[in-house]
């Protein structure tokens, strides 16, 4: 599992890859606590995301509600299938002041 | 009355059989085409379609046993379609042997145990041996890869719910809730609402802790115990709750919980161009001088949505809830198509700033509709309140008038519907004491055409269904059987008055004008015909022949073959009748030559159209050589693996049409003929390696029309006769002398193989045969007035070719006297008339010859063989016909010959059929009855005479 992070033009942008699951989610919520904040605009490509457990499920539904807003640019199939099997899929409640969603269009695009 | 119960039934059930018949024969061919393209979906949806459609139709004839059976053939070829099952070819081997014992079962009463368990036994090695994909390796998305409720019968689809806790510690514990919610899912159709109102923020967040639950609902056909088990590793700490609940009263679910996915797929591409034309009418609604003429469009858009999204309801596996999204499009087309039919026509007012509002917000919200199916949301409040607000602005919805729409699944099911209303209908026919089996077959058969209707457009003839359906509904409890019965007459000629109107394409006056050029525009109905429900689909399976005679099927009508029968025999009595006219005028000729003109005149018109009406009523009973040839693959499969031999089976000319009773007769001798050739003709891979052929055989049957005959030509590419060796078989069986053998020419040579007991395996190949000889091909033949022949080259090849007349009823045939009496010569079995000068006629012990055109004939005369006086007069010479036969011609002199006539050859009657040397018997036209000659049996003389000729 490999988490990057950069920042581009005021938004976050995080690429994670590989199975990232239960065993390596302390790590994960570690880096992204350091690096997100209330306001950050954050974009996930989770292409190459090849398994996700309930446990990363469960981190990144809690990394949207934080931040203002948060779109997955780039999902892969493993990812759509499990966010819609556990209707994640649907819009996640708002957070004070900002618009999260999860998933973004891109996610809906892919289902219709 | 017209029908009584056991009438009825047994008229469903034949209906069934010969759908059935069909059916099972297109499905060979889809299967054998997936076989070798395991791949393609459509050929898996065809094949499902077809299962499906049997199983039906099986159901609702009383055929439970072939429906039970098929129940578990459509579970495999369903999950096949969800790209759960990889198709192989035993799949397809376990499927073709379940549909031989549907076969089996239709053939006869379907009582046999046995032969139902031998069913149920292919469809248990068919659930068992199908390879499955594992689950993540399903293909498409998530909903459009939901697999359909498994297992059970259909009525047995539950809907549970299920609450699901996990242990905070659920993660750690390796127990992934994921994992648990996609073996549930496995199970069925399901949504699943993730809570997540305990997850705490992320930064107090620990992550390795479990805060979210589950609350999921399953469509499914397991039982609760299949349930219960998903979760037996982790009940002891997390909390689960599972409980059935009311399918209407469930979470609106995944489309596939209550339709199958092609009719999902084809709803949807309707209903996206249906709203993609309705938006470009509405917001074109701007342009008010074009109003009247888009509100059409607008009508017809909305008319043809609520048409599709009604037929989609109308067939469900499990019943939507209320708020189904569905429903609410469905009522909201329905309203606002209400609102445009108001403002259609330049006569009517425009439909205002609001009204233009309302049909775009209607737009707006029909997506959403769409869009909520699809992903299993409810239909919000949004719909009813826009509904109200119609309401408000308009009046209630008058009957919408008929858009212009495709006619070949409502043909179809128009045709069957009339059949079982209208044999229970018929005017003047007692109506007071119908049973409640006729009730309810005629509400079936009219629903059924409503919902074709409501899907076509048809508006009128789905309102005059539906009056009649509530009629039917009513008549038991009336006090008067006798007005109730007059009621459904009169409502049923309503309806039958609408399906005339509708395939004739006019719009019935009294509800609508008609439609506008742009209306008529033929968009709707190529939309129209791509939206089917499973059952007509099999039209688009057929061949393109057939599809393009779909244009007409509004018109076609299933007749009782004999029905047929009768008519056409009528048809050959009033040929024969006319062949009597021109005997009277021969009579009155001389006295009354005025009178005789006249009969001369009429006999002419009459005769004319007499071979009109002849033309026409042998058109009805022609039908393709298509019908027959569809087992043919099969066969040639099967019997191909059986000896490990590759053979592909090319077909020429299958629409090439063939009198009915032609081609069931005819079934038989093809059959063994295409067997003989994959059996004896072609070689095993390794011979054809080692004679420098391709391992693959080829065996072609080509199908052409010469004249009034049909050819049918069965050729393969494997080893031929060899000459010698069917020489030294004849000899060897003591058919012939080595003299007599050597002396025949290869022609005749390759004939030995039609003599009864002469077996072309053992000489040829050393595979045995089955035991039934080409002598018994070439008698069935016989009996159709065809001939067999076989050509053939020694490594290269045979070639047999069966020519037949193209249909049976009306044959003409030559007049000959032979001393005072007339017989009759099938014009077919001669192949000329000569004069033979007596000088040509030569004598060879008890045997005559003749030389004609270069050839040595068997000379023979009528009168000798019929045991009569040879009236010889010691004139010039003698009228004699060159009668073909297997070993050669045969010259048969006869004394005079008197006409060519049209007849009905009528079998001998009991007794006289022993009679070997006639076929039957014929009037003629001045009403003397006339023995028919069978050439076959001068053809036996003449063989005689050969081999006589050839012993000396």
């Amino acid at each position: 599992m490999t988490l990057q992070i950069d920042h581009s033009g005021g938004q976050v942008i995080l690429t994670l890859n590989g199975e990232p699951s239960v065993s390596g989610v302390k790590e994960l919520h570690a880096s992204l606590v350091a690096h997100l904040t209330p306001e950050s605009k954050v974009l996930l490509n989770a292409s190459h995301l090849r398994r996700v457990d309930a446990a990363v499920l469960q981190l990144l539904h809690a990394v949207a509600r934080y931040v203002r807003t948060f779109d997955v640019t780039e999902s892969s199939p493993e990812l759509t299938q499990a966010l819609q099997l556990v209707g994640l899929d649907k819009p996640v409640e708002a957070p004070p002041g900002g618009a999260a969603r999860l998933p973004t269009s891109e996610v809906a695009r892919r289902r219709a | 009355m017209a029908f009584t119960p056991p009438d009825l039934l047994e008229l469903t059930r034949a209906a069934f059989r010969q759908e059935a018949d069909e059916l099972l024969a297109e499905l060979d061919t889809t299967l054998l085409q997936l076989e070798a393209a395991p791949d393609d979906e459509a050929l898996i949806h065809r094949a499902f379609r077809a299962i499906h459609t049997l199983k039906g139709s099986g159901a609702t004839a009383g055929f439970l046993d072939v429906s039970s059976v098929l129940h578990g053939v459509e579970d495999t070829l369903g999950e096949a379609r969800e790209g759960r099952v990889v198709v192989t070819g035993a799949i397809v081997d376990l499927v073709l042997r379940t549909t031989d014992v549907v076969r089996r079962i239709l053939q006869g009463e379907g009582g046999d145990s046995a032969l139902i368990e031998e069913g149920h036994a292919a469809v248990r090695a068919l659930a068992e041996h199908a390879p499955r994909v594992a689950a993540g390796a399903r293909p498409s998305g998530f909903l459009g890869a939901a697999p359909a409720p498994p297992g059970g019968p259909e009525g047995d689809v539950g809907v549970y719910s299920v609450r699901f806790v996990p242990a905070r510690s659920g993660f750690r514990s390796g127990k992934d809730p994921l994992h648990l919610l996609r073996e549930l899912e496995g199970l069925g159709v399901m949504v699943v609402a993730a809570r997540t109102g305990d997850v705490p923020p992320l930064l107090d967040l620990d992550p390795e802790l479990c805060f979210l639950s589950f609350e999921a609902q399953l469509a499914t056909r397991s039982p609760l115990e299949t349930l219960r088990s998903v979760f037996a590793l982790v009940e002891a700490e997390a909390e689960v709750a599972i409980s059935a609940v009311p399918a209407t009263k469930a979470w609106v679910l995944g489309p596939t919980a209550y339709f199958d996915q092609e009719t999902i797929d084809g709803f949807v591409g309707e209903a996206r161009e249906n709203l993609e034309e309705l938006e470009a009418e509405v917001v074109a609604l701007e342009d008010p001088p074009r109003e009247g003429g888009r509100m059409d469009g607008i009508f017809r858009a909305l008319h043809n949505l609520k048409g599709q999204a009604g037929l989609l309801l109308s067939d469900v596996r499990l019943p939507p809830p209320p708020d189904h999204p569905l429903f609410a499009l469905r009522d909201l087309c329905h309203s606002a198509e209400g609102l445009a039919e108001r403002h259609r026509g330049e006569e009517r007012p425009s439909i205002g700033a609001e009204g233009a509002q309302i049909l775009l917000q209607a737009v707006d919200l029909l997506e959403t509709l769409l869009a909520s199916f699809l992903e299993a949301r409810a239909a919000g409040g949004e719909a009813r309140a826009l509904l109200d607000r119609i309401a408000r602005i308009g009046g209630p919805h008058e009957a919408a008038a008929a858009a212009p729409v495709a006619r070949s699944v409502f043909a179809s099911v128009a045709d069957q519907c009339q059949i079982v209303v209208g044999s229970t209908l018929r005017p003047g026919e007692r109506t007071e004491d119908l049973t409640p089996i006729e009730l309810k077959s005629m509400q079936r058969a009219l629903q059924t055409l409503a919902r074709a209707a409501a899907f076509e457009g048809r508006t009128v003839v789905h309102q005059k269904a539906e009056v009649l359906i509530s009629a039917c509904r009513d008549y038991p409890s009336s006090d008067d059987r006798s007005a109730a019965g007059e009621r459904l007459v009169l409502h049923y000629r309503g309806v039958e008055d609408a399906i005339r109107r509708a395939a004739e394409g006019v719009s019935p006056p009294a509800v609508s004008p008609p439609p506008t050029p742009e209306a008529a525009s033929d968009r709707p109905q190529a939309r129209a015909t791509s939206l089917r429900p499973p059952k007509p689909a099999r039209a688009t399976d057929r061949a393109p022949a057939a599809a393009a005679a779909d244009g007409v099927a509004s018109r076609s009508l299933r007749v009782d073959q004999h029905k047929l029968d009768q008519l056409l025999r009528a048809v050959g009595e009033l040929l024969v009748a006319r062949n009597s006219l021109p005997t009277f005028a021969k009579r009155l000729e001389g006295e009354r030559s005025a009178i005789a003109r006249d009969v001369k005149d009429v006999g002419e018109r009459i005769s004319r159209i007499a071979d009109d009406l002849q033309s026409a009523v042998m058109a009805i009973r022609m039908m393709p050589i298509r019908v027959m040839f569809q087992r043919l693959p099969r066969l040639v499969r099967d019997l191909a693996r059986s000896e490990d031999k590759q053979v592909q089976l090319v077909v020429f000319g299958d629409d090439t049409e063939l009198d009915k009773a032609v081609i069931e007769q005819l079934s038989d001798p093809l059959v063994h003929l295409v067997r003989n050739a994959v059996d004896h003709g072609v070689e095993t891979p390794d011979e054809r390696r080692s004679a420098g052929k391709r391992e693959q055989a080829v065996v072609d049957l080509k199908v052409t029309r010469e004249g009034s005959f049909v050819v049918i030509e069965i050729a393969d590419d494997g080893r031929g006769l060899r000459v010698e060796k069917l020489r030294d078989k004849a000899v060897e069986k003591g058919l012939l002398t080595r003299a007599a053998a050597d002396a025949l020419s290869r022609e005749a040579t390759y004939e030995l193989v039609f003599l009864p007991g002469f077996s072309t395996a053992e000489a040829v190949t050393s595979i045995s045969g089955r035991g039934v000889g080409l002598d018994v091909v070439r008698n069935n033949v016989r009996q159709l007035h065809g001939t067999v022949t076989v050509e053939s080259e020694a490594g290269k090849g045979s070639t047999f070719r069966v020519k037949l007349p193209a249909s049976l009823m009306v044959s003409k045939a030559i007049v000959v006297e032979a001393s005072d009496d007339q017989y009759l010569f099938p014009i077919d079995s001669i192949r000329e008339l000569v004069k033979l000068d007596r000088s040509e006629i030569h004598r060879i012990g008890q045997h005559r010859f003749a030389h004609i055109r270069g050839s040595i004939v068997a000379v023979t005369s009528l009168a000798g063989l019929l045991g009569l006086e040879d009236r010889d007069a010691g004139g010039e010479g003698r009228t004699a016909a060159i009668v073909r036969t297997r070993l050669g011609d045969v010259a048969v002199i006869v004394d005079r010959l008197v006409a060519e006539i049209d007849v009905i050859v009528k079998p001998l009657a009991e007794g006289l059929d022993r009679l070997r040397l006639f076929q039957g018997a014929a009037i003629l036209g001045d009403g003397r009855v006339a023995l028919v000659l069978d050439p076959s049996q001068l053809g036996a003389v003449a063989q005689a005479a050969s081999l006589a000729r050839a012993a000396r």
